[in-house]
């Protein structure tokens, strides 16, 4: 049983509510950090503590605070996105969900760090119902002194909104994020200027993901080096991975970052093994975005070290044998899934999300997925599996956002990993219809504990 | 205005001086023939136009110290400014 910081009193009953949550030890990190550190200690303590951004990227959260301007006169923001609109990744959704007070208070002591009045929680339209439960839990923050005017007496006004998002999956991004909150079409900026210097409102602004911002409360709570002491090298603290797919035991469970990927898929405190008495294929770990892998190579690196669950193991190898964390949305596809058919899945999804404001994405997405579904419906030709990965290779880094990448890995990493599989498709189209590849094309049968 | 600060660029092994603020694409324009690189969606004469059609994807080899940003990197020359 690892360490819990953020999910420990998630199940204490009524913690949804001010008095529970505050009988519980909460807002003491929001005392300590208004009335006794500075902003500056904050942002120190928060760099110490080696947090990196629990968004996607792993962006050191300390660097990224440090970066913001700050100009006289000038109101500066801070927005958390809770646009959590990556495939297979809803752990945003259980901590907003269970633990709303958690998430204010984060942004609370966040919001006096880079003294920001006016906080933003840009949440996706989806997460209808947790709007209103946030918006209870301002409402119960500010009528015990926590929010709005003069918080414990320090002269430090904050206040909190929640803006929904309309279900664009770009709006995660934090420029077209910043778009979307001033009211505009959900199209990322071209960077420079970056969001710490010209963000809403060509105001200087930080955005963090909810999980970072929640992370804040124990570093504050215990001080940014014991923080450091969790975790292995720079992937520091805790982590909640959203395990979906083949298991017998999806949800959200909060891992050290020293937990081997074998013991989190198998074992009966995690995701319980695969569903169905059957044996692993491929494994995609930081929502759909990232390079899917095969089984052997999930469980060891290329090296022949067991695989762990933090930034620098999940990534060992670069794209041609490892992956990346990612957001934490742990897929599983067992022995009886199409890696070509999700491949579709994916490309389908990317292209309907592209905002189409640069070509390379806005084209290359499309004609991933025609030349995709033509080899699903067994239409494909030897020549298309290679203009695939010309594709995908003319879109990755070409792009204004991360969107060209994110639509590109995927596709890139299966055919890399499966390249047999698309072959099988192309000259097999008639019993591609009728079965699955299933396990046949690893060279060495994959070793999987019983 | 300031008096205008003259940045020293490296543009396919040509080095042009050129005032702050120009961009890549115009810097390579000066040079012209086989330097300049083809752009579409961008028009010098209405502002905030380029940066969409990535045909102006240049390799910048090495940034100035004042930007974080991590180099080589394909920038859109039409919309990144010259740094020394």
């Amino acid at each position: 049983m690892g360490v819990k910081l953020l999910l420990d009193k998630a199940h204490v009953a009524g913690i949804r509510h001010f008095d529970v949550y505050r009988r519980e030890g909460g807002y003491r990190s929001a005392e300590k950090a208004l009335q006794s550190m500075t902003p500056e200690a904050i942002v120190e303590e928060v760099k110490k503590s080696g947090l990196r951004g629990r968004g996607g990227a792993g962006f050191p959260a300390g660097m990224k605070w440090s970066f913001i301007a700050k100009p006289e006169g000038v109101p500066r923001h801070l927005v958390c996105n809770a646009d959590e609109s990556e495939p297979g990744t809803f752990k945003d959704r259980y901590l907003m969900e269970f633990i709303p007070h958690l998430l204010l208070e984060g942004l609370l002591v966040s919001s006096f760090a880079l003294g920001s009045n006016d906080t933003y929680i840009y949440i996706r339209g989806e997460y209808a119902w947790i709007v209103d439960i946030l918006e209870t839990a301002i409402e119960e923050a500010k009528a015990n002194g926590f929010l709005g005017k003069n918080i414990l007496g320090t002269g430090f006004d904050c206040n909190i909104y929640v803006h929904r998002g309309a279900g664009a999956y770009i709006c995660g991004e934090e420029t077209a994020l910043i778009e979307s909150l001033e009211g505009k079409r959900g199209n990322p900026r071209i960077k420079p200027p970056f969001p710490a210097i010209q963000g809403v409102w060509n105001r200087p602004t930080v955005v963090n993901n909810v999980e970072t911002l929640a992370a804040v409360v124990p570093i504050i709570n215990m001080g940014g080096d014991a923080y450091a002491q969790i975790g292995v090298g720079r992937s520091t603290g805790t982590k909640l991975i959203s395990a979906c797919g083949n298991i017998n035991k999806p949800g959200v469970y909060e891992i050290e970052m020293n937990l081997s990927v074998e013991e989190f898929i198998y074992s009966d405190e995690y995701c319980g093994g695969i569903a169905n008495g059957k044996r692993l294929k491929a494994c995609i770990p930081g929502g759909s975005s990232v390079p899917i892998l095969p089984a052997n190579l999930m469980l060891t690196t290329a090296k022949g070290e067991k695989r762990l669950m933090n930034y620098e193991s999940l990534s060992d190898g670069g794209f041609a044998s490892g992956s990346m964390l990612g957001s934490g949305g742990f897929i599983v596809l067992d022995e009886d899934q199409s890696i070509v058919k999700n491949t579709y899945t994916l490309a389908r999804f990317y292209r309907h999300e592209s905002c189409g404001q640069c070509s390379p994405c806005r084209e290359g997405t499309g004609w991933m997925e025609k030349i995709l579904i033509n080899i699903l419906k067994g239409k494909g030709q030897a020549s298309d599996i290679d203009l695939l990965w010309d594709i995908q290779r003319k879109i990755e880094g070409n792009t204004i956002c991360p969107l060209g990448d994110a639509a590109a890995w995927p596709v890139a990493a299966a055919i890399r990993h499966f390249r047999d599989e698309f072959e099988w498709y192309v000259n097999h189209p008639q019993e591609a219809q009728t079965r699955n590849y299933g396990l046949a094309h690893y060279a060495d049968p994959i070793h999987v504990p019983a | 205005m300031a008096e205008q600060q003259l940045m020293k660029v490296t543009i396919d092994n040509i080095t042009l001086e050129v005032p702050a603020g120009t961009t890549i694409l115009q810097a390579a324009r000066k040079i012209g023939g086989e330097v300049a690189p083809p752009a579409m969606c961008y028009y010098s004469k209405l502002e905030g136009s380029g940066g969409k059609c990535r045909t102006c994807l240049v390799e910048v080899s090495k940034g100035s110290e004042k930007d974080p940003r991590p180099m080589p990197k394909l920038v859109a020359s039409c919309r990144t400014t010259v740094m020394d």
